[in-house]
């Protein structure tokens, strides 16, 4: 399909087009043509992705300049359908006469995910990949493969240094499967392929991390020019996302083994000095010029790096008391052994970052300058002594890091010491937390550097909320709402059981026996009357453990399992995944199953549940996080004082948009239909409602609200009847899908072919 | 005086069915039969019911005649039905008569346990008749009659069950003459449909078709319903719940019967070698049961802490299982479709941030893991015993990954589809479909609902009137469903109500439409076998038959004349209903005529 957007051809891979997609584009042109940043919240499973990719790359190559698109989404198969949908849109294009020239779009993510070194990427653990890839591919190591015989290298590696970038790869697009078998065929690594090749492509599509992680954009995204356009797709969660780069802890086991690193690289310094100090004294003079190291560095330190943002990494020399490598070795001995005395005490204490500082130099008389530097110290010291195996240095490099970020930053962080592991129990597990609060340090630098950042999810809602957390002003900033042919959706709230009892996983409540009976009732009813598969959430892990074992004693999941198969969300990643894949091939041959999962899980992530894989989701209770946790409480006071936001509505905000994304997982297109169930008593009310997202919001008509749970059961059976008869698509065109003809009724340019026509048909209209 | 004391005695003792030469009785019972009080009789040769104190049975069963039986389940009445041939009847399928004989007795107990001495003869009596099977009898069909959700029926014969009919396999349909299994094949499948075997009756038994060709364009019936009966039924899927029974004195009973015990083996592999190790030799089997019923392995994930004990067989079984369970490399994700691997995003980046509060981390301390665990583990083979094929690696090269990718991220609706070719569902009621779907346990409640609901206006207002009393429980305040339902389906029978019904305005006597629609469904089936051959080329036995049903058609169409003869004397509101029958039957005998003649016409081309 072709149309124009003012003056701009549009190529869309598909014969219709979405009302709510045309005005998308729209409101992303907007957005492009001002430079500014834009927020936009479509419904989910509406193509925003293909909206988004089409009108950026018709963008892209009808305008001189060519701007780089930076796409940014949260899981790694998010990332392959994006790049997978890049790919079709291209093909479409060729096939639509368009001539892009040397277009190039890869992916990125870690060197787990992409390596293809026979042993190496047979390795589990994407650290233990990191260390054996560094171990045969360090500079050092390859100056003295030169030199020595026996060391290994890594052929794939080698062969990419011998070619220029322009010459690694023909353009195109490649998922990250062509990657790797294009890495695979010829005989050159994929990981450092896409890296070298990042700055001459017009798309890249990674994670946030790559993007708003200091220790990792420093590395990767340094060199995109200002007028590049950023994307965060599915960024509901993206204030999380900021505050976790920021965020170290610091237990025990971390402590132990920087104590023994540091051991060990005050023995690798004995030995370098005897056999032949050069190298030592050489990292000494540089230091005192306040040279940095560049260039060949930049392969290896994915894991030493500084955790810091540019702006703040001082260009001054690194202070004389930690310069010579012994000074160093001792200095930071002392601020493990004052760390290690701190977690001795028995009692949470909880401090600004400026108050810790200060402690510590009462104590240890360390500065606050050496300590700034500290990252940056260690990362060059162990390059120096030629350490390859940094999996025993993660530890180190954490307290490092913890280091440098105290020192930093004096606003928006806390350190918090808590004992044990919760003020229930008493287990002994002392962790020293630093905690950032203020989700705009990450992110604002992004905001300053770029032009026009897209913000966009299914659920965006309320959106005064994200501009004044992240501290940006966007130019555009729009809400679409679903049109439909048939409501394809249904929204309920179910407030009570059969008895009349009100529901609700309040605190208080949420053991009472009646409660927990009640929404057994809801799982048992539900999993008879809806087919395939249903998908349950829970707020938190440790409700879901509790409710699912009373209701294993009460009989209610034996019920359940006459009609429908179970299966749990688990805390390890590889167990729920093959539930998954299970789930599905329950779903696929008719025996149907419930998956029962958490609101803030792995699998309200990444994983979609469209047509039969979900017909009807429930949200058991609203999902809060644990409002007595320390950091949070901090957190909620520090917005409060410097961005005004109440706490009540910062949590409920949070719960909401955990719960929409929850249940917005289950459809995908117009055909597809779905119930979504919420299930609390306090989704009735307007303030909650008002939370929710508008195209969810404007289908909770009074009927829905406040039901018990047989009403539900009736509306539900009626709604899965009338959804399952045959739906003719032609009664949908005009309506909820658009061909040219009514875009250009509804005040647009359609086709390019016909100018004449359409010219005359918009001065009617107009 | 000594006829008082006769009669006295006559009274009190009670008086024995008369027998017949060489029967010999088993036991008899008091029972009661269509709410009369008597007693049924069990001999070697029948089983018979006499009303009240009289001798001659008023009901009786002869073994050979047996069918199947059913028995009530659950502790408030104490029932047994029989299902039998009906004595004397020539037809063939014979039609069935069924009897509830109820223990109406104050000890439940030993009415079960009467019952429970019929069942096991008469089930003795339906094995013995399944291992001499005569061809052409109807087999005891306790298989298939046993109900279908075999939670019901409790009769020894609910094993063949599970094995299911595989005496078809390897009939050949459409043999000419018809062998035995065939035969019984025709039966059995006449006598599930109704319809069909209203059709039979009047066609084959009334003369007008050969059984042989009535059933020669009904192959594919037969062929599905061969194959349908040599489906087995499989194991439960539900979760092995044991419960216990309690007893007044406290112990807790708990049975285990060798499905459960199969059950349990295929659950928890470790525990079949515990039994194969220990049994019989070092344990009873009685003993390794008790043990497992009372060990923490069997109770873990129930709150109640009551078992305590060392048991070192079933500690090492949950040993084992924990070591199985926390194994995480016991996952192969060689199988995963990439897209579902969520390891990959956690692999994607460094960690960072700081741990999540307690609510968010995996309970290690309460051990309410492994019970999830299982549940996986549970589903899955459940799914793997009904998938029996491999895991198929998924395997890794580009197309498949390319179509996993596009079957996630295409829209279908947005492109114009191509319209696919559907299979229409063949639903055997209509009617019944669109009704509320309701479960067992509301069946009963739904009909009734169905009946009740009025279309008076005045009723249902009275309905639905609610009368809210402050002080009295809110659970009184009228039943949703019920009002949900008058409110529907009020509206929908008062359209149906009113709506013209043309067919009962014609007022044609009953026994002219039944005798109109003998007519149409002989006519048309004898059609169908004369157009099936005509179309196919001709042989001469083709030939043969097909004059054999032309001549039958004489047969279809005297029995027009007669029906309209009949409409025409019938008495009727409708003067003119021989007309009107006439007119019905028109149809008929012009398609009759138009197939003799193309019958004719071809039979002159072939001869010229």
């Amino acid at each position: 399909m072709r149309f124009f957007i003012d003056d701009l051809p549009v190529i869309f891979p598909y014969d219709y087009v979405y009302p709510e997609q045309y005005q998308y584009m729209c409101a992303l042109k907007r957005s492009l043509d001002s430079k500014g940043h834009g927020m936009l919240e479509m419904p989910s499973g509406t193509g925003k992705t293909i909206s988004l990719l089409s009108l950026i790359i018709a963008y892209q190559q009808f305008y001189p300049g060519r701007r780089k698109l930076v796409y940014c989404s949260r899981t790694v198969p998010e990332i392959d359908k994006a790049l997978a949908e890049l790919k079709r849109l291209m093909q479409y294009r060729q096939t639509q006469g368009c001539h892009d020239e040397n277009f190039f779009g890869l992916g990125l993510t870690s060197r787990k995910n992409l390596c293809v070194h026979p042993r190496v990427s047979k390795e589990r653990k994407g650290a233990v990949v990191d260390a054996r890839c560094r171990e045969m591919t360090a500079s050092w190591v390859r100056a003295k493969a030169k030199t020595e015989g026996n060391i290994e290298l890594c052929d794939f590696y080698e062969k990419i240094q011998t070619l220029e970038a322009a010459d690694l790869i023909p353009s195109g697009v490649y998922t990250l499967e062509d990657l790797t078998d294009y890495g695979k065929e010829n005989v050159m690594c994929p990981y450092y392929l896409a890296r070298r090749v990042i700055p001459l492509a017009d798309v890249i599509i990674y994670s946030f991390h790559y993007m708003l992680d200091p220790k990792v954009a420093e590395l990767v995204s340094k060199e995109f020019e200002k007028d590049s356009i950023v994307v965060f797709d599915e960024a509901h969660n993206i204030d999380s996302i900021c505050i976790d780069s920021l965020s170290i802890d610091i237990n025990q086991r971390t402590l132990r083994a920087s104590t023994a690193s540091v051991e060990r690289l005050g023995e690798r310094i004995e030995e370098m000095k005897n056999q032949n100090s050069e190298k030592l004294r050489d990292e000494y003079d540089r230091l005192v010029d306040g040279l940095r190291d560049a260039l060949a560095a930049r392969d290896e330190d994915m894991v030493l790096t500084n955790p810091i943002l540019p702006d703040h990494v001082l260009r001054d020399a690194i202070p004389g008391n930690i310069r010579k490598a012994d000074h160093f070795v001792r200095f930071l001995k002392r601020f493990i052994e004052y760390l290690k005395a701190r977690m001795r005490v028995m009692h949470v204490v909880a401090e600004t970052t400026p108050s810790f500082l200060k402690h510590i130099r009462e104590v240890t008389y360390i500065e606050r300058k050496p300590l700034r530097f500290c990252a940056e110290r260690l990362a060059s010291l162990v390059r120096t002594l030629e350490i390859t195996d940094l999996e025993e240095y993660g530890a180190l490099a954490k307290v490092a890091g913890f280091a440098t970020l105290c020192s930093t930053y004096d606003a928006g962080f806390m350190v918090l010491f808590e004992p044990y592991e919760s003020d229930q129990n008493r287990v002994l597990n002392p962790v020293l937390h630093l905690a950032c609060l203020d989700a705009a340090i990450a992110i604002k630098p992004v905001f300053q550097r770029f032009n026009t950042v897209i913000i966009t999810s299914g659920t965006l809602s309320p959106m005064e909320m994200y501009p004044r957390m992240l501290e940006f002003v966007p130019v555009v900033q729009e809400s679409f709402t679903m049109t439909l042919a048939r409501q394809c959706f249904a929204p309920l709230v179910v407030t009570r059981g059969g008895d009349q009892v009100t529901v609700s996983s309040k605190f208080e409540v949420r053991n009472d026996p009646a409660v927990v009976r009640n929404y057994g009732n809801l799982l048992i009813e539900m999993s008879r009357v809806v087919p395939d598969g249903i998908v349950a959430f829970f707020p938190s892990y440790l409700y879901m453990e509790s409710i699912v074992a009373m209701w294993n004693e009460n009989g209610v999941l034996k019920d359940v399992w006459k009609h429908k198969l179970i299966f749990v969300e688990t805390p390890d990643a590889a167990e729920t995944s093959v539930a998954l894949q299970n789930y599905r091939t329950a779903c696929n041959n008719g025996r149907g199953a419930v998956l029962l999962s958490v609101a803030r899980g792995k699998v309200s992530e990444g994983i979609d549940f469209d047509h039969n894989y979900g017909r009807a989701v429930v949200m058991f209770g609203i999902p809060y996080q644990y409002t007595e946790s320390r950091i949070l409480k901090a957190r909620l006071e520090f917005m409060r004082e410097a961005h005004q936001i109440r706490e009540n509505d910062f949590l409920t905000f949070d719960a909401l948009r955990h719960a929409s994304q929850c249940i917005g997982r289950v459809l995908r297109g117009k055909t597809d239909y779905g119930l979504m169930v919420l299930a609390d008593k306090r989704y009735s009310r307007a303030d909650k409602r008002s939370k929710l997202p508008r195209w969810i919001n404007t289908c909770l008509t009074e009927t829905s609200l406040n039901l018990s749970t047989d009403m539900a059961i009736g509306l539900m059976r009626k709604f899965l009847k009338a959804m399952a008869q045959p739906f003719d698509m032609k009664s949908q065109l005009g309506v909820s899908m658009w061909a040219n003809e009514h875009i250009v009724q509804h005040g647009g340019r359609g086709d390019v072919v016909t100018v004449e026509s359409t010219s005359m048909e918009v001065d009617q209209v107009s | 005086m000594p006829f008082f004391l006769s009669h006295y005695l006559f009274a009190v003792i009670p008086r024995n069915m008369l027998l017949l030469p060489g029967e010999s009785t088993k036991y008899s019972s008091k029972t009661s039969l269509n709410k009369e009080d008597g007693t049924l009789y069990f001999t070697n040769k029948r089983l018979a019911w006499c009303k009240g104190d009289e001798q001659t049975p008023a009901v009786e069963v002869l073994h050979e005649n047996f069918c199947a039986q059913q028995v009530s389940k659950g502790g408030k009445k104490v029932m047994l039905k029989i299902s039998a041939a009906a004595a004397g009847a020539t037809a063939n399928p014979p039609p069935m008569v069924s009897y509830v004989f109820v223990w109406r007795w104050k000890d439940k107990d030993a009415a079960v346990a009467e019952r429970g001495k019929f069942v096991t003869d008469l089930s003795f009596l339906s094995l013995k008749r399944a291992k001499n099977t005569s061809s052409g009898q109807q087999t005891s069909n306790a298989g298939a009659q046993a109900g279908p959700s075999g939670d019901r029926s409790s009769t020894a014969t609910a094993s063949t069950a599970a094995t299911g009919n595989s005496e078809y396999k390897n009939v050949k349909i459409g043999a000419v003459p018809a062998s035995a299994e065939e035969v019984k094949l025709r039966q059995e499948v006449l006598s599930k449909n109704a319809d069909l075997t209203r059709i039979h009756k009047s066609l084959v038994i009334s003369g007008l078709v050969s059984e042989d060709e009535f059933w020669s364009t009904r192959k594919h019936i037969l062929e599905t319903y061969a194959i349908q009966s040599q489906l087995r039924k499989g194991e439960s899927s539900t979760w092995l719940d044991l419960t216990p029974t309690t007893h007044e004195t406290g112990n807790f009973k708990y049975t285990i019967t060798p499905s459960v015990a199969r059950r349990i083996f295929k659950e928890y592999p470790q525990v079949k070698r515990a039994y194969v190790d220990n049994v019989p030799h070092k344990l009873t089997e009685k003993m390794f049961w008790k043990r497992f019923v009372a060990s923490q392995f069997f109770n873990r994930g129930r709150s109640a802490e009551a078992f305590k004990g060392r048991d070192n067989i079933f500690d090492k079984c949950s040993l084992e299982e924990d070591a199985t369970f926390s194994n995480t490399n016991r996952f192969d994700l060689e199988f995963l479709t990439r897209l579902l691997d969520l390891t990959r995003s956690e692999e994607d980046a460094v960690e960072t941030g700081n741990a999540p509060d307690f609510t968010m981390r995996p309970s290690l301390v309460d051990s309410k893991l492994p019970l999830i665990r299982r549940f996986n583990h549970h589903s899955q083979l459940v799914l793997q015993s009904v998938l029996n094929s491999k895991r198929k690696e998924i395997t890794s090269d580009h197309k498949s990954a390319d179509k996993a990718l596009e079957e996630a991220t295409v829209l279908d609706d947005l492109e114009i589809s191509s319209t696919e070719k559907k299979i229409r569902l063949d639903i055997q009621d209509r009617s019944r479909y669109f009704a509320s779907l309701s479960d067992e346990k509301t069946d009963k409640d739904g009909r009734q609902l169905e009946a009740d609901v009025t279309t008076d206006p005045e009723e249902i207002r009275a309905l639905l009137k609610i009368d809210f009393d402050i002080s009295r429980p809110l659970d009184r305040c009228g039943n949703t469903q019920k009002t949900m339902a008058t409110m529907s389906n009020a509206a929908h029978r008062l359209t149906m109500q009113t709506r013209p019904n043309r067919i009962q305005e014609l007022r044609i006597p009953e026994d002219v439409t039944v005798a109109v629609a003998e007519c149409h469904g002989a006519g048309t089936e004898m059609l169908r076998h004369l157009w099936t051959l005509i179309r196919l080329p001709p042989t001469p036995e083709r030939q043969q038959r097909a004059e054999k049903i032309v001549a039958a058609f004489e047969n279809v169409n005297q029995h027009i004349r007669e029906t309209i003869v009949r409409a025409n004397a019938a008495e009727s509101k409708n003067t003119k209903l021989g007309v009107m029958v006439e007119k019905m039957l028109q149809p008929v005998s012009d398609s009759l005529r138009t197939g003799r003649q193309a019958f004719e016409s071809r039979a002159k081309a072939l001869s010229a």
